[in-house]
């Protein structure tokens, strides 16, 4: 049997993750000159395989992008027992849904891991790993 | 009048492999290829080996969008049922009681999925965080379920968090899935580099330096 703290910690990774999603797309499709201020400045995005450090950076890769629109279907969280960063709390989240490019009408599956770690009371993105469900195969 | 706009979508291309830190390459390819080979296998209890004691595992399951497919092997009870999409269970008591705690649950819930063979050679592996105290690794990919008429392949994405044991060797602490049904395009490529030789890194990954934050 899990304890409280436990059982807190998983409740409290799944609202984390809801909230965090919710303002994720959001700003992602919106307003996306503001979404490197969810990532740590060390942070790492892997984008389909292309791995980009730090926060200006993602910035700028994000920026790059077409237009996106992306619907979320599925949403799962589990709480990190050793803490990424000393001390921190540390989530990991796994959002899955269609992304659609530059209103294109093609929907193409995708699915996201994020680690997310509370720092001075923000969560802020450690790892962002994001695939297109596509064949990788050469 | 129209506006001078593109409607071609471009994106940056895909590559199979990222590694944060190229020193975690032999011991990607050596899980990788390990956890898999018992993942297929007749029985998954050796798995039990692999996790810590108070190991984590969930997995979300969905059909793909606008997928009119309705054949038998096409369906996804075996993972639906046990589902922990958390934007359809909301109770909390709901999420507790989806979310397996402790390796005998994990490898009893692993137990009961569908027995597989996965296409090694066509997995994306992506390693985000390698350090002294913790390794993630995520992956995209395709199995095919082996004891299911018809052998239908889904597409899988997950996430293992290994921390280092006492032994000298590796645990896994979370587990994390997701199921769905492949696409027409996965399954025209999937098994199609073959099955036989270990997964291997197709494209070198750009050298990326650790994240000094993240060092314990």
């Amino acid at each position: 049997m899990a304890s409280e703290v436990v059982l807190k910690n998983v409740d409290n990774a799944c609202e984390t993750a809801e909230e965090f999603t919710r303002l994720f797309y959001k700003q992602l499709d919106n307003s996306r000159h503001l979404t490197s201020k969810l990532y740590l400045d060390t942070g790492l995005l892997v984008w389909n395989g292309n791995g980009i450090n730090g926060n200006e950076k993602i910035q700028k890769f994000l920026m790059d992008l077409p237009a996106s629109n992306h619907v979320l279907k599925t949403l799962d969280a589990q709480h990190i027992k050793n803490n990424l960063v000393s001390n921190k709390l540390t989530y990991l989240i796994q959002a899955c849904g269609d992304v659609t490019y530059n209103n294109d009408q093609v929907k193409t599956p995708f699915q996201q891991t994020f680690l997310v770690v509370a720092i001075e009371g923000k969560w802020k993105i450690a790892s962002d790993c994001f695939r297109l469900q596509v064949p990788y195969n050469n | 009048i129209g506006f001078d706009v593109s409607d071609e979508v471009t994106l940056p291309s895909n590559r199979q492999w990222f590694l944060v830190d190229q020193a975690g390459q032999n011991l990607v390819r050596d899980f990788v290829t390990q956890y898999f080979a018992i993942y297929d296998s007749d029985s998954r209890q050796p798995l039990l080996e692999a996790y810590e004691e108070t190991a984590m595992f969930s997995m979300a399951a969905t059909y793909p969008t606008g997928d009119m497919r309705n054949a038998p092997e096409n369906k996804l009870n075996a993972y639906i049922s046990k589902s922990r999409n958390i934007m359809r269970i909301t109770e909390r008591e709901s999420r507790r009681r989806y979310l397996k705690i402790g390796k005998l649950q994990v490898v009893s819930f692993l137990s009961d999925l569908p027995k597989t063979k996965h296409d090694l050679l066509g997995f994306a592996v992506d390693l985000p965080v390698f350090t002294p105290g913790m390794i993630v690794l995520t992956m995209n990919g395709v199995f095919k379920e082996t004891n299911v008429s018809g052998n239908p392949t889904r597409s899988f994405h997950r996430t293992f968090v290994i921390i280092p044991n006492s032994n000298g060797g590796f645990s896994i602490t979370n587990d994390m899935m997701f199921v769905t049904n492949t696409t027409r395009e996965q399954e025209a490529k999937a098994f199609s580099a073959g099955t036989e030789q270990p997964a291997a890194p197709v494209v070198q990954a750009p050298a990326v330096a650790p994240q000094p934050a993240l060092q314990p």
